[in-house]
């Protein structure tokens, strides 16, 4: 019998499940919600970076495990899968479950901040959630301001969808890569407490490590969400995703590599 | 009569001709022929000019003390003498003392011929040359102005970083010669110890002046380098106490590396090392004094009701939530089969609780004190002196400060290990004691606690102010929590049925 990643998304997300996503989703306008009138906000450019700062920098790593990872950590434990080679092959079935996991996080994280953009961008001159405060009242210096603010903001030249569009792409291939990180630590490790907080420790301590090493536009967390530091060219932020690619890789070697030796799945 | 044989023995000789004549020949050389020469204040400005010279050490005392050092351990490395020390050790140790020997003649020597070509320079016992007509661009003397020791002290300092420097290179012969005795691979090493210096003077030190040479043998360097010696003396103490520990290890049954590999907690000394490039970076960035407070307040700043910095809240997640992950780590406190056994051994799992309880307060207690001590240590190095007043905090302050990193950091970890603990009961699954450190760490967002009544990073320092009510409202908050979680535990322990 074919068992496709439709089935596999229907298989694992029960109505608990989806509440716990749809939260998630909600977080960075729960944050906005609570705390918009203790700053003042400057333009949609600043809302929209707003609702991604502090809370939703430091748990990135960890919500991509939420997405899919999670579930599949409880499979793994009570071994569930172990159980299922009498229908699928093993090997295809761990495929099939990492593409899951690749096309759920990657469009959940895609969808969440092309909503935030849209939100910020479309939603606000409309409806007018903030007061906006503009520090200078200079057209012309405000529009160069926001071209040359953060990184990837060099795209709004080309429009704000190029922009928020390019932006989105940017951190659901990031979520993408630490959930994978997660997917394959999981399987490899032993331990699971430690596999599941793996890519957090990961994105934890690079932050601190490349932040000690004063190159802070190259750290795990400035890469992805870029609001603190001065323009950078948008190459540089590809130094530490490839950081994370290789890391990828190795660890692909390690747990999808050598299936038949793995302690959780034999 | 000794020393009349001992100077005989020692001196006459070839060898100490030769040395002599080319010592004292670079030594005029530097004396009257430099460029130098003829603005040389008084005779230390000489003698350091002169024993901090990169060509003589680099170029012909290396050399010298190498080939001395190999002649020596190839000539005594017999059986009988191995027999008559003991241990290779005590070996080590007797081919130590013979170089100690030789290197006590030369420097006796140079001493001897520096003191000789000091004659017509303005002699002086303090260093008393006021700080206007000193020239900046000149270290020597930028460094013995700024000092607060006698010049005569100094020397010795730099007496005994040569001395150590030396003693390094020969042990670390003696270990390869120990550890695999044939003579092309001492011919090696020797090439080696006697290239990597020249290559880090020539080249390495134009990347990055910490891997200049000059900086750790040299005592002019190093205190214009690092600001303090304390450093550099503790580089070499310690280098040279790992290599005497490692042929320690040699002559015992198991290696060395196996019984560090079978006795430290890997997890527990990368976390220790995240936590010491964690103070260094912060003592320098952060705290503006060399005052033993205003560091504490610059590394463990954390949060503040004033602001938030994602670098400092980031070392605090890593060393106090951390901490706790680790000790959850090590503990293994969760209900499973493998705590069954041990818990029928205690007999009551209350009894089991207590125990550990009272490992995790004194982890927590070692963990503040090994904070509080590795930062004073980095202060001790970086700085030549410690300064006594503060100039961040003010001085009301500092008993406030003291409160709030040792009771409420204790507190704040109890609290953090008991959440943990809480979780795991709740929920009977490892993961999400994953979850709930980034729980907690989210919680600990000023924006979010802004009340402080989430018991999340309430012991970080920004949270320091003048009066002392609030710090008391948080340990009230915190025991607070620790009673309702200790309730908590206890009604877990009295659903659960250890005898089914």
């Amino acid at each position: 019998m074919n068992y496709t990643m439709l089935k596999e998304i229907k298989n694992t997300y029960s109505l608990a499940r989806l509440s716990l996503l749809i939260f998630m989703f909600f977080i960075p306008y729960i944050y906005f919600f609570i705390q918009k009138d203790a700053y003042a906000l400057r333009d949609n450019l600043d809302m929209f970076t707003f609702m991604l700062e502090d809370p939703f920098t430091l748990i990135f790593a960890f919500l991509a495990q939420l997405v899919y990872v999670l579930h599949f950590s409880n499979e793994v434990k009570d071994r569930f899968l172990v159980y299922t080679r009498s229908r699928i092959s093993i090997k295809q079935l761990m495929l099939l479950k990492l593409k899951t996991n690749v096309v759920v996080t990657f469009s959940f994280f895609f969808l969440l901040i092309f909503s935030c953009f849209f939100f910020s961008f479309y939603l606000q001159p409309l409806l007018g959630f903030v007061e906006y405060f503009p520090q200078n009242n200079n057209v012309t210096i405000k529009i160069d301001d926001i071209y040359s603010r953060y990184t990837f903001s060099q795209l709004l030249q080309y429009g704000s969808l190029v922009y928020g569009l390019v932006y989105s792409f940017w951190i659901a291939f990031n979520a993408v890569l630490y959930a994978s990180i997660g997917f394959f630590s999981v399987l490899c490790i032993n331990n699971i407490f430690l596999g599941l907080s793996l890519p957090f420790l990961i994105y934890i301590i690079g932050t601190f490590l490349f932040s000690l090493l004063n190159l802070v536009p190259f750290s795990f967390a400035e890469s992805i969400f870029p609001f603190s530091y001065m323009q950078q060219p948008m190459w540089e932020s590809l130094i530490p995703c490839l950081l994370l690619i290789f890391i990828n890789i190795f660890m692909y070697r390690l747990s999808l590599g050598n299936l038949e030796e793995l302690d959780r799945l034999t | 009569m000794n020393i009349i044989r001992f100077i005989e023995n020692q001196y006459l000789g070839w060898k100490w001709v030769g040395i002599s004549i080319f010592l004292f020949a670079y030594s005029f050389n530097i004396r009257f022929l430099n460029t130098n020469s003829l603005i040389y204040k008084n005779q230390w400005e000489f003698i350091f000019n002169l024993w901090s010279n990169p060509y003589l050490f680099l170029y012909f005392l290396t050399p010298l003390f190498i080939y001395y050092s190999c002649y020596i351990i190839i000539i005594h490395f017999r059986y009988e003498i191995i027999l008559r020390c003991g241990s290779l050790l005590n070996w080590t140790i007797f081919t130590l003392k013979k170089i100690l020997l030789f290197s006590f003649s030369f420097f006796s020597l140079f001493i001897l011929i520096t003191l000789f070509l000091i004659i017509g320079l303005p002699f002086e016992s303090i260093w008393n040359i006021p700080e206007s007509t000193v020239q900046l661009d000149n270290i020597i003397i930028k460094v013995l102005t700024a000092s607060s020791f006698p010049p005569i002290l100094i020397f010795l300092e730099q007496l005994f970083l040569i001395f150590a420097y030396y003693t390094f290179t020969h042990l670390i012969i003696t270990y390869t010669f120990i550890c695999r005795s044939s003579r092309s691979l001492l011919l090696l090493i020797a090439v080696i110890l006697l290239i990597i210096p020249i290559i880090s003077y020539t080249r390495l030190s134009l990347y990055s002046e910490f891997l200049n040479i000059l900086n750790y043998l040299f005592i002019i360097p190093a205190y214009n380098q690092f600001g303090s010696t304390n450093f550099v003396v503790l580089f070499w103490c310690s280098l040279n106490f790992m290599v005497l520990l490692l042929i320690y290890w040699k002559g015992k049954r198991y290696s060395f590396w196996r019984i560090l590999l079978q006795n430290v907690s890997f997890p527990f000394l990368f976390y220790y090392t995240l936590c010491f490039l964690g103070i260094i970076f912060f003592s320098e960035n952060y705290a503006f004094s060399s005052n033993i407070w205003d560091n504490l307040y610059g590394i463990f700043y954390g949060v503040s009701d004033k602001g938030f910095l994602f670098i400092n809240y980031i070392f605090y997640i890593i060393v106090f939530p951390g901490f706790s992950y680790l000790i959850y780590f090590k503990l293994n406190t969760y209900a499973d089969n493998y705590n069954y056994w041990k818990w029928l051994r205690y007999g009551s799992l209350y009894k089991w609780f207590c125990h550990i309880f009272v490992k995790i307060q004194i982890y927590s207690i070692i963990l503040l004190v090994s904070l509080f001590s590795i930062a004073l240590l980095i202060i001790w190095i970086r700085y030549p002196y410690i300064q006594k007043t503060t100039e961040i905090l003010s001085t009301n302050q500092i008993l406030l400060l003291n409160y709030q990193f040792w009771v409420n950091g204790f507190l704040q970890l109890l609290n953090y290990s008991l959440i943990l603990f809480v979780i795991s009961w709740i929920s009977k699954s490892h993961s999400s004691i994953a979850y709930s450190i980034a729980i907690i760490s989210i919680l600990g967002i000023p924006s979010i606690n802004k009340l402080k009544i989430f018991p999340s990073a309430l012991n970080s320092l920004g949270y320091l102010s003048t009066n002392i009510n609030e710090l008391l409202f948080t340990t009230f908050i915190l025991l607070l929590y620790l009673l309702i979680e200790s309730a908590l535990i206890f009604w877990f322990f009295s659903k659960y049925k250890l005898s089914s």
